[in-house]
């Protein structure tokens, strides 16, 4: 899974709401554009991988998106006769893995919380985002702790098919009682440390957002506006 | 009025308790008995009280109490009266008026992060920067903090990636930066080896300067020299409350007592001593 790459790529360097509103756009767009014109829209995700020189994107999002062609070829070219519609939905959904992981690994999690805290977002805007960054590792680490524990206790969890689906029980009821409980605890914790209080939250390390970088922002906006708009009343 | 130097407090005169309860029970949501029941206790500034007993006593939900998060924040059912720094519990704008005056230490470091941190440095200001502190102020307590806690070197550590005791240190400082009136402190050194452990409780009488310091431990042998007032629980309700020397002498309170203490106790020596210095004076040249 593709994590921060440190580099200096445009979208490393800019406003991490500006290389938001750039993945808006390009996504958008793949969804906007009408017909085989939507391809276009993976090689512009292709490119941002290029120029941000994250090629290990490449590693992770091709084999995430390669059974959505597989499938939808198979479902709308060879079962339905309609290669186009099967094009289209795949590249729509290549587009989505493949800006939102070149995001992932241009903004770190860290800059982009502090960017929303700059902003004054509500506290549970930017909680939001910075707890769906850490969910994946979050859950991984709690995963291995529950698999080595019941390990522990004798759970066979490889060899066959039927002694991996025999451990998804005692597996996963851990894991999500425990992820649960954390939860719990992570209410006292947040609350105790004044998170909702009312507070204007005081950002430490506010990214720069320069004139160029919000003409930039507010323009990939407004363009994504624009295709929607167009998209329902035109096209 | 201002109660003691360091506090301001809602319409409390002088002398009078920070944190008190009143004839308090609290039964958790979807439970049949409560986990506390019939507690009156009082908490002053400026001393260090262990709250002790053991497992299913009510320690760590009577920390939660105090804390002013029940029924608001917990749910559950809560009775009697429960006045933190002269405020209602039941009070609905309690979480704004409390906002970084009541700190509290859980005994599990890892739910405690905040998740948007990404640093030591960002996890400890965490608390400070919710409230609104400028800059210059949470890069003070930050500091402040780290120095207290000995993890100055951990600054610029991922705090997903330290080991349990380094966590619970970084969260230690977390609360402690953000200078509480009310500092409560569930099982703190449960993570560290036992010199940090004893490191630990060196601070907490220094902690204790002007505001509620409440710890819940059964590291008695540990923490006990540090402990100006010892709160015994049992079963939910109090079972002794006085100096410390005279519960952990208090043969009632025996399975409460020190290491040296139970020995002698089941010894069944008269008037017992409760740490080695003392029984080594009292019985040195004799054992």
């Amino acid at each position: 899974m593709v994590g921060y790459i440190p580099g200096d790529g445009p979208m490393h360097r800019t406003h991490p709401l500006t290389a938001l509103s750039i993945v808006v756009l390009v996504a958008t767009g793949a969804f906007a554009v009408p017909g085989m014109w939507n391809t276009a829209f993976v090689g512009v995700a292709v490119v941002l991988v290029l120029v941000e020189r994250v090629p290990r994107v490449f590693k992770t999002a091709v084999p995430l998106a390669l059974p959505f062609w597989f499938f939808l070829l198979l479902l709308h070219g060879l079962m339905g006769d309609d290669w186009q519609r099967g094009v289209i939905l795949a590249a729509r959904i290549t587009t989505m893995v493949f800006v939102f992981l070149v995001f992932l690994a241009s903004v770190h999690p860290a800059r982009l919380v502090e960017a929303f805290v700059a902003k004054k977002a509500p506290f549970f805007v930017a909680f939001l985002f910075a707890a769906t960054l850490q969910a994946v590792p979050d859950l991984r680490s709690r995963a291995a702790a529950v698999l080595e524990a019941q390990r522990c206790r004798g759970l066979r969890a490889g060899g066959g098919l039927a002694n991996r689906v025999g451990a998804l029980v005692p597996l996963t009821v851990p894991l999500v009682m425990s992820a649960l409980a954390g939860l719990d605890e992570k209410t006292v914790a947040l609350e105790t440390r004044g998170a909702t209080g009312g507070a204007a939250k005081t950002p430490l390390n506010p990214p720069a957002d320069p004139l160029s970088s919000r003409i930039v922002r507010w323009s990939s906006l407004l363009a994504a506006v624009v295709l929607v708009w167009t998209r329902v009343t035109l096209w | 009025m201002v109660v003691s130097s360091g506090c301001s407090c809602f319409g409390l005169d002088a002398g009078d308790p920070l944190v008190s309860l009143k004839g308090v029970a609290y039964r958790y949501p979807g439970a049949d008995e409560p986990a506390i029941d019939g507690v009156d206790l009082e908490f002053q500034g400026g001393e260090v009280t262990l709250v002790t007993g053991p497992l299913d006593a009510g320690c760590s939900t009577l920390l939660i109490v105090a804390a002013g998060l029940v029924p608001r924040v917990m749910g559950g059912s809560l009775s009697g009266q429960v006045e933190i720094l002269g405020l209602d519990a039941r009070d609905e704008k309690l979480g704004v008026h409390l906002a970084g005056r009541v700190g509290l230490l859980l005994p599990t470091p890892w739910t405690q992060l905040s998740g948007m941190a990404f640093t030591v440095k960002d996890e400890i200001a965490f608390g400070p920067s919710n409230l609104g502190w400028n800059r210059k102020e949470i890069g003070a307590a930050v500091d402040r903090a780290m120095e207290e806690l000995d993890i100055t070197k951990l600054a610029d550590r991922d705090p997903t990636r330290l080991s349990g005791g380094e966590l619970q240190k970084v969260m230690m400082a977390s609360v402690v930066s953000m200078n509480p009136d009310v500092l409560l402190l569930d099982e703190p050194a449960i993570e560290l080896d036992p010199r940090a452990a004893g490191a630990l409780y060196e601070l907490l009488p220094a902690l204790a300067n002007d505001r509620v310091l409440v710890v819940a431990s059964t590291d008695i042998d540990r923490i006990h020299h540090v402990a100006d007032r010892t709160v015994v629980l049992g079963g939910g309700r109090v079972l002794g409350d006085g100096p410390t020397a005279e519960i952990l002498r208090n043969p009632d309170f025996h399975a409460s007592t020190t290491t040296v203490g139970r020995v002698f106790h089941a010894a069944e020596v008269e008037s017992f001593p409760v740490t080695i210095d003392k029984a080594v004076e009292r019985f040195g040249g004799r054992c």
